[in-house]
C-alpha cells in the first residue's frame, strides 16, 4: 500500500537550521543528536540534492560554513593540508596546489560543473563517499590522509580506509572531517586521472583510474605505482595486483596490457543507468592501459597535460 | 501573387532581414515574464499524488488525514471529479477523473491544494490508497497482437472524441487505438521489377523534450463565475474548449492567459497541469498553482513516442527504388492524447521527399502501460526518416552508388505527384544535399586522428509538413500616432514569432519595426489559433496578419481618399503617410486622420481581421489519398562528420552542416537559430537522451542521469553550419514556410550513417549508446578495412 | 519557524522573515521579488537558478537562505545600469543569443564570472564555463559567439 506515488519523491524539506561557529561546537551538536537526525550543510551539492529527492531526510541541519578558518591551503616540506571548507574551485586554480600537485587540481577541476565547484568543498566530497567521486583515487594514489575531530580527540586516518561504502565514512557520530593531508611525493613522481564521463566531465565518472608512480632509473620503469580505480566498487580501490605487475619493471605494451587486464579483473563494478557491469570490467581494461601508457610517455618526454 | 507584386513595387522593408527580437532585451535583463514569475494573492500551492504502479484498480482511496491537515484547502479524489474529460483528441482519461484504473506509472490519483508546497507534500503522504496491481503490458509488439497478454483501455469502443478527429481503431486490436494507411500503386508489382530488396526494422526511444522549464500552470475563478487560466500551453484554444466542457462553462467565461513559455518542443501540446488546477481553484474557492518538478517532467510530462518500424524497399540496379512498405507501430502509452494524430501524420515523413511508384504505409497507435506520450518536434518525422535515411545508405553500399547520388535520383521533383495524390511543389531538398555536401567535402575521405579514433561522415534528408485545413486570427490595430498593433494567439515558446509577425506587419505597413507592437497571450482580446504545432505558426499567422493589416489599411484609405480627392484603391501608405500611388506629394499623415483625443474620423477604432484557413482535401480512409494532405513540406539535409573511438564506444560529432529550405527566411538569424538549436537536439538524441525503465517506471528522471546537451558536446566553432535554403512556397507569407521542426528530422540518421561510415557498424535502434557501438565494433572487425575505402 | 535575515543583492539589502529551509533561490524569487532567477530543476544540475555570489557562479537553488548572509548577491537585475546594458547582455541582443529566454539569465552570468576573471578566454575556457548552464533552443552557437565578442 504505498501512499506516495513515483513521480513525486522530489519534495522540499522542512528542518531546523543551525549554525557552528568552531569545530568543536559542531562536534557537540553532532554529538546532542546521536540519533543522527542532524546533517552538516557546506556547498549543499550534495545534501540539498539528496534532502530534495527523499534519500536523506534530517530534522536538524548545521551549517559549517559559518566556522572560520577552514579552508586554507597550506605547504611546507611535509605535506600538502588542505581545509575540509576550502571550495573545489580554489583548489583547481591555485597556483601552489597546480605548481607541485597538479594531479589534485586536474581532479578537482573534473568534478561537476563551474557553479558545483563554486560551492562544493573537499571535505562534502569526501564525506559524501560517493563511488565515482573524482578527487579521491588521486589523492588515494597520493597517500593522502584525513584528520578527523572529535569530542574525544583528533585522529588521522588514511584515505584509503576512510571509505567503507556508498555515502559510508568511518566517521563516529560526533567526528568530524576537518583537513586533508597530502604527504609530499617523492621526487620524480607523477601522476594521472583518466576518467570515462557521460557525455562530458561534467557528468559522473563511469570509470575512474589514477596512477600515481615515481619514476627511477629509466623513463619505462615506474617504481611504487599506486592504481587506484573509481566508480567500479562501493568505495575507490586500489588494485595491488594489477600494481605489483608494473612496479620497477621495464614497461612495454604486453605488460601494460597484462596489468590493465588483472585491473579489471580485481574490480568489481555493479550495473546502473550509467553503465552495464560488463562495459565498465571492459573500460577499465581500457584506462589503465591508457593512464600508464600516457604516464609512461610523458616521462619520455611527450605532453601530458595531467601529471 | 499579391505578395510577389508588391516586391516589384519597392524595396523590401523589414521581410528578409535579420531584425533585433522584440523580446530580446526584456530576456537578457530578467524582466520577461514566464508562468511562475507572475504573482497572484492568497495562492495555493498544488500537488499531484501519481501511480507508483503501471497497472492497477485503485480499490479505496482515504484522504481523511490529508483534508484534516492544517493549511490544507482542498483535496481531490476521483469522487470528486466530474466525469468529464481531460484529454481532448479521444476521450480516455487519467485515473483521476476516470474509471479508478491507474495504467502507468505516474498516472494522477489525487491532488492537494495547500498554503505552501511543503504542506501539500506532507499531504499527499497522508493520503492512503489501496491498489489491487494488475498486469502490465510494456512492449509495444506485445500490446499490438490480436491477443495481447493486458486490454489497456477495454472501454476504448465508447469513448467520444472531444475533437472531429476521425478516429479509427482497429477492431481486431484490442489495444489499437488509432491506425492509418497509405496505398499507391501496387507494392507486390513493385518488388517484383526491384533487383534488389532491403527488409529492415528500425526502432526510436523514449524521450523527454527537456525544456528548461517545467510545466506549471494557475486557475482561479473570478467572482461572476468564469475561469481563468495561465499556462505556457501550445494548444490555447483546444485548452479553452477542454475547460469548458470540464466545467460547463461557456466560451466566453474561459480565458487563457500565457506568458513566455521556457521552450517545449511539443510537450506543452495537450492539456498537463491546466484541469486539475481548475478543479483545485473550484473546490478551495482560491487561485491555484500546479507546478511539475523536474522529476515530474521525466515521469509525467510526457515522452516521444517509442516507434517499431519495418520497412522494405525494392529498387533497381541502377539506384531507382520502385516500391516502398512501411509498417510502423507506434506504442503510445497510457493514454492516448495526440499521439492519435501523430499515427497519421508521421506518415507524411514517408511521402514529402522521394519519388515511389508503388507505396504502402500502415501505422498505428497501440496502448501500453507506460507513461504517456505526445507530440515532439517533427511529430514523427525525425522517426520515420530515422529508418528511411539508413535504408538509402544500405542501397546505396550494396549498389556501390554515392549515398548523395542516390537520394537525387529518387527525389521528388516538382510538379510529381507524391504517395499521397498530392502535387509536389516547392521542394528545396536537392539544393540542401548539394550545400550540406559541399560543406562537408563530401567527396573527401574524412582526415584521421590517429588511434584510438576513426572518422567517418554521414548523411541524411529529410521534411516536415504543415498540417492542412488550420486556422488563425490576427487583429490589428492602428493607434493614433502610426503603432501598428498586432495581436495574435500563437504560443511563444522562443521562435521568434513575435518578431517574425512584426516584420510582416512592417512590411504591409512599410514602416520600420520599431513601429510595431505585437501583443499575445490573453484570449481576452486575442483571437483563434489552431495551436502552436506543425510548423504551422508563421505561415498561417502570417497570412491572418497581412489580410488583417490590409483590413486595416482599407479603413485608412477609406478615410483618407476623400480628404485627397481619389478613390480608396489608389493610396498606399508608407512611414505613417497615407499617399496616392506613384504621387507621394498627394499625401496624409495617418495621425491627422484622427481626433486629438485618439479616435478615428469613422468607425471608432481601426481594428483590421484577417483569418486565414489553410487549405485541404478529404482524404480516402483506404488510400489515405488526397489532392492536399499537407499544407507543404519544409525540407532539410544534414551532414555530419564524427569519431568514433574504437575502445570505449563514444562518439564525438566534429561537424555537423544543416541545410532547411523554409521557403524564405523572414529573420535569418532567427531561422540559423532553430537550426543550430535542431543541430544540438539531433546530437543528443542521437546519442545520449533515452527515458531508461524498470517496471514501467522512469527511473532516469534528473538531468544527472538523462543527458541532454552542454555546451562542451558541441561542435567548435564554425563546425556547426546553419545553411537556409529558399524555395519559394506561393501560399506562404512573403513565400515563407516553416522553420521551428524540420531542423530535427534529419541529424539521427546522418550520425547512425557516419558512424557506419566510420567503423562499419549499423545500428537502427536510438541511441547510439556506446555499449552497443563497442558490441558492434568486435562483431564488425573483419568488415572495417573494406569500408574505409569505399569512398 | 520563520526568522529574520539580511540578504544584499545587487549592492541592496533586503530584510525579509522567512523559513530557514528556503533556498536562496526561492526567497530572491519569492520574498523580494527578483524573478530573472529561474527554478529549472532545483537540483543544480540546469544553471537556471545561477547567480553570483562574491563574482562566482552558483546554483541558488542550492544554497539556504540563511547561508546567504553577508555575501555579495548578484542576479541580472543587478547587471544593467541607468547607462544602459551591460556588455554582455548587448552581445546577446546583438548576436540573437536567446530565444525562449529561460537559461538566459543564469548563462550571462555565468559568463561574466567568466570575464571578470578572465577576459580573453579560448573559446574552450567559454563552454567549461557555460557547461553548468543548460539551453535547449540555442545549441549554444550563438551564446558562444556573443561571449567570445565581449572578449575580443
Amino acid at each position: 500500500m504505498n501512499s506516495v506515488g513515483l513521480g513525486c519523491q522530489f519534495r522540499h524539506p522542512r528542518f531546523r537550521y543551525l549554525e557552528a561557529k568552531s569545530v568543536h561546537e559542531a562536534c557537540s551538536l553532532l554529538s546532542e543528536h546521536k540519533d543522527r537526525t542532524i546533517k552538516f550543510i557546506a556547498g549543499g551539492t550534495d545534501l540539498m540534492v539528496a534532502m530534495r529527492r527523499g534519500k536523506v531526510t534530517p530534522k536538524y541541519v548545521l551549517n559549517i560554513k559559518t566556522i572560520p578558518n577552514l579552508d586554507y591551503i597550506h605547504h611546507d616540506d611535509e605535506s600538502l593540508r588542505i581545509g575540509a571548507l576550502c571550495t573545489l574551485d580554489v583548489i583547481e586554480s591555485s597556483l601552489l596546489i597546480k605548481e607541485k600537485f597538479p594531479l589534485i587540481a586536474y581532479s578537482a577541476h573534473q568534478i561537476g560543473t563551474q557553479q558545483i565547484r563554486n560551492l562544493g568543498t573537499i571535505g562534502g566530497n569526501c564525506c559524501n563517499a560517493s563511488p565515482s567521486a573524482d578527487m579521491a583515487p588521486s589523492l588515494i594514489g597520493f597517500g593522502a590522509k584525513v584528520k578527523i575531530k572529535g569530542l574525544a580527540g583528533d585522529r588521522i586516518v588514511n584515505l584509503s580506509d576512510f571509505f567503507e561504502g556508498p555515502g559510508e565514512t568511518v566517521l563516529q557520530a560526533d567526528e568530524m572531517l576537518t583537513e586533508i593531508q597530502v604527504p609530499n611525493p617523492v621526487p620524480h613522481t607523477r601522476g594521472v586521472y583518466q576518467k570515462l564521463q557521460g557525455r562530458t566531465k561534467i557528468d559522473l565518472a563511469v570509470v575512474g583510474v589514477a596512477v600515481v608512480a615515481r619514476f627511477g632509473r629509466k623513463a619505462d620503469i615506474l617504481e611504487d605505482p599506486r592504481i587506484v580505480l573509481g566508480a567500479v566498487a562501493s568505495t575507490p580501490i586500489m588494485v595491488q595486483e594489477a600494481e605489483t605487475i608494473i612496479g620497477g619493471k621495464s614497461l612495454d605494451d604486453d605488460l601494460i596490457r597484462k596489468a590493465a587486464k588483472i585491473a579489471s579483473e580485481e574490480a568489481k563494478p555493479i550495473s546502473d543507468v550509467r553503465a552495464s557491469a560488463n562495459y565498465r570490467k571492459q573500460m577499465i581494461e581500457v584506462m589503465t592501459y591508457q593512464a600508464v601508457k600516457f604516464l609512461v610517455t610523458s616521462a619520455q618526454g611527450r605532453p601530458n597535460h595531467n601529471a | 501573387m499579391l505578395e510577389i507584386e508588391k516586391k516589384k513595387m519597392r524595396n523590401i522593408v523589414a521581410v528578409g532581414k535579420s531584425v533585433q527580437r522584440l523580446d530580446i532585451v526584456e530576456k537578457v535583463t530578467g524582466r520577461a515574464k514566464f508562468g511562475s514569475d507572475f504573482v497572484i494573492g492568497r495562492r495555493l500551492y498544488a500537488k499531484v499524488l501519481r501511480s507508483p504502479y503501471p497497472h492497477a484498480k485503485i480499490i479505496d482511496i482515504d484522504a481523511t488525514k490529508a483534508r484534516s491537515l492544517p493549511g490544507v484547502r482542498a483535496v481531490l479524489t476521483p469522487q470528486d471529479i466530474p466525469h468529464e474529460v481531460i484529454s481532448p483528441l479521444l476521450g480516455d482519461q487519467y485515473a483521476l477523473c476516470g474509471d479508478n484504473i491507474v495504467r502507468c506509472v505516474g498516472d494522477p490519483v489525487a491532488a492537494v491544494a495547500a498554503d505552501t508546497t511543503e504542506i501539500a507534500e506532507e499531504a499527499l503522504e497522508l493520503i492512503e490508497v489501496d491498489y489491487e496491481v494488475l498486469p502490465a503490458v510494456y512492449d509495444g509488439e506485445e500490446a499490438f497482437r490480436k491477443d495481447p497478454p493486458v486490454v489497456v483501455h477495454p472501454g476504448l469502443s465508447n469513448y467520444r472524441p472531444l475533437s472531429g478527429l476521425p478516429i479509427r481503431p482497429d477492431p481486431e486490436r484490442p489495444n489499437v487505438c488509432q491506425t492509418y494507411k497509405i496505398r499507391s500503386g501496387d507494392v507486390e508489382k513493385g518488388f517484383e521489377e526491384a533487383d534488389l530488396i532491403v527488409e529492415r526494422r528500425y526502432t526510436t526511444s523514449r524521450i523527454q523534450h527537456s525544456p528548461i522549464e517545467c510545466h506549471q500552470a494557475d486557475a482561479w475563478f473570478e467572482p461572476d463565475g468564469s475561469l481563468t487560466v495561465r499556462s505556457a500551453t501550445q494548444t490555447v484554444y483546444d485548452l479553452k474548449e477542454v475547460l469548458c466542457n470540464i466545467f460547463h462553462l461557456q466560451p466566453s467565461k474561459v480565458r487563457i492567459l500565457s506568458g513566455y513559455a521556457g521552450g517545449s518542443f511539443g510537450c506543452r501540446v495537450g492539456i498537463r497541469c491546466e484541469p486539475i488546477a481548475a478543479l483545485l481553484a473550484q473546490k478551495s474557492k482560491r487561485p491555484v498553482r500546479l507546478a511539475f518538478t523536474r522529476e515530474e517532467m521525466f515521469v509525467f510530462g510526457c515522452h516521444r513516442v517509442p516507434y517499431t518500424i519495418d520497412i522494405k524497399d525494392g529498387v533497381k540496379k541502377d539506384g531507382t527504388l520502385t516500391a516502398r512498405e512501411i509498417k510502423a507501430i507506434l506504442a503510445i502509452g497510457a493514454y492516448s492524447e495526440w499521439a492519435v494524430l501523430l499515427v497519421k501524420r508521421a506518415a507524411a515523413g514517408a511521402v514529402g521527399t522521394y519519388r515511389i511508384p508503388n507505396f504502402k504505409l500502415d501505422s498505428y497507435g497501440t496502448y501500453t502501460n507506460l507513461p504517456i506520450t505526445c507530440a515532439f518536434r517533427g511529430f514523427g518525422c525525425p522517426e520515420i526518416e530515422w529508418s528511411i535515411e539508413q535504408q538509402m545508405d544500405i542501397i546505396a553500399e550494396k549498389l556501390e552508388i554515392d549515398p548523395v547520388e542516390i537520394r537525387k535520383k529518387n527525389i521528388l521533383n516538382e510538379g510529381d505527384k507524391d504517395v499521397s495524390g498530392m502535387i509536389t511543389h516547392s521542394i528545396g531538398v536537392r539544393k540542401c544535399i548539394d550545400e550540406v555536401a559541399k560543406w562537408i567535402n563530401w567527396g573527401e575521405r574524412p582526415k584521421e586522428k590517429g588511434e584510438p579514433w576513426k572518422i567517418g561522415k554521414g548523411i541524411a534528408i529529410g521534411n516536415k509538413s504543415v498540417m492542412a485545413g488550420s486556422t488563425s486570427v490576427i487583429i490589428v490595430k492602428v493607434w493614433q500616432d502610426g503603432m501598428i498593433e498586432v495581436r495574435h494567439s500563437a504560443a511563444q515558446l522562443g521562435q521568434g514569432i513575435m518578431t517574425t509577425l512584426a516584420q510582416i506587419a512592417a512590411e504591409e505597413f512599410c514602416v520600420s519595426v520599431e513601429a510595431i507592437r505585437v501583443l499575445s497571450g490573453d484570449t481576452a482580446f486575442c483571437p483563434f489559433d489552431s495551436g502552436t504545432v506543425a510548423s504551422r505558426s508563421l505561415i498561417h499567422n502570417g497570412n491572418a496578419a497581412i489580410a488583417a493589416c490590409r483590413d486595416a489599411k482599407q479603413q485608412l484609405f477609406k478615410m483618407a481618399a476623400p480628404k485627397l480627392g481619389v478613390f480608396p484603391e489608389d493610396l498606399m501608405t508608407s512611414n505613417g503617410k497615407i499617399y496616392k500611388k506613384g504621387v507621394p506629394e498627394r499625401s496624409i499623415n495617418i495621425m491627422d486622420l484622427f481626433t486629438p483625443q485618439g479616435v478615428p474620423l469613422e468607425g471608432g477604432e481601426i481594428l483590421g481581421r484577417g483569418s486565414y484557413t489553410g487549405p485541404v482535401e478529404r482524404e480516402d480512409p483506404e488510400s489515405g489519398q488526397s489532392g492536399r494532405s499537407v499544407f507543404d513540406y519544409s525540407h532539410t539535409a544534414n551532414a555530419v562528420e564524427l569519431g568514433v573511438n574504437v575502445e570505449t564506444g563514444e562518439i564525438k560529432v566534429m561537424r555537423s552542416g544543416m541545410a532547411c529550405d523554409v521557403g524564405k527566411a523572414i529573420n535569418p538569424k532567427i531561422v540559423e537559430g532553430q537550426i543550430e538549436g535542431g543541430i544540438a537536439m539531433g546530437i543528443g538524441i542521437a546519442l545520449y537522451e533515452e527515458v531508461l525503465l524498470e517496471d514501467g517506471a522512469p527511473i532516469n528522471t534528473s538531468f544527472t542521469d538523462y543527458h541532454i546537451l552542454t555546451a562542451l558536446d558541441m561542435p567548435r566553432g564554425e563546425n556547426s553550419k546553419a545553411i537556409i535554403v529558399e524555395t519559394p512556397e506561393p501560399q506562404g507569407p512573403f513565400q515563407a514556410k516553416g522553420a521551428g521542426e524540420v531542423p530535427l528530422v534529419a541529424s539521427a540518421p546522418a550520425i547512425a550513417n557516419a558512424v557506419y561510415n566510420a567503423v562499419g557498424v549499423r545500428i537502427r535502434d536510438l541511441p547510439l549508446h556506446r555499449e552497443k557501438i563497442l558490441e558492434g565494433i568486435k562483431m564488425a572487425k573483419g568488415k572495417t578495412t573494406k569500408l574505409q575505402n569505399a569512398r | 519557524m520563520k526568522s529574520e535575515i539580511r540578504l544584499k543583492v545587487n549592492g541592496v539589502i533586503y530584510e525579509v522573515y522567512v523559513e530557514p529551509w528556503k533556498s536562496l533561490l526561492e526567497v530572491l524569487r519569492e520574498e523580494i521579488g527578483l524573478t530573472g532567477a529561474k527554478a529549472g530543476c532545483e537540483e543544480g544540475k540546469c544553471g537556471a537558478c545561477t547567480v553570483l555570489i562574491n563574482g562566482k557562479a552558483v546554483n541558488s537553488c542550492l544554497i539556504l537562505a540563511p547561508q546567504a548572509q553577508g555575501m555579495e548577491i548578484t542576479t541580472i537585475e543587478g547587471l544593467e545600469t541607468a547607462d544602459g546594458l551591460h556588455p554582455l547582455q548587448q552581445a546577446f541582443v546583438d548576436h540573437f543569443a536567446a530565444q525562449c529566454g529561460f537559461c538566459t539569465p543564469g548563462m550571462i552570468l555565468s559568463a561574466k564570472a567568466l570575464l571578470d576573471k578572465n577576459p580573453n578566454p579560448t573559446e574552450e575556457e567559454v563552454r567549461i564555463a557555460l557547461s553548468g548552464n543548460l539551453c535547449r533552443c540555442t545549441g549554444y552557437v550563438k551564446i558562444v559567439e556573443a561571449v567570445l565578442s565581449v572578449a575580443k
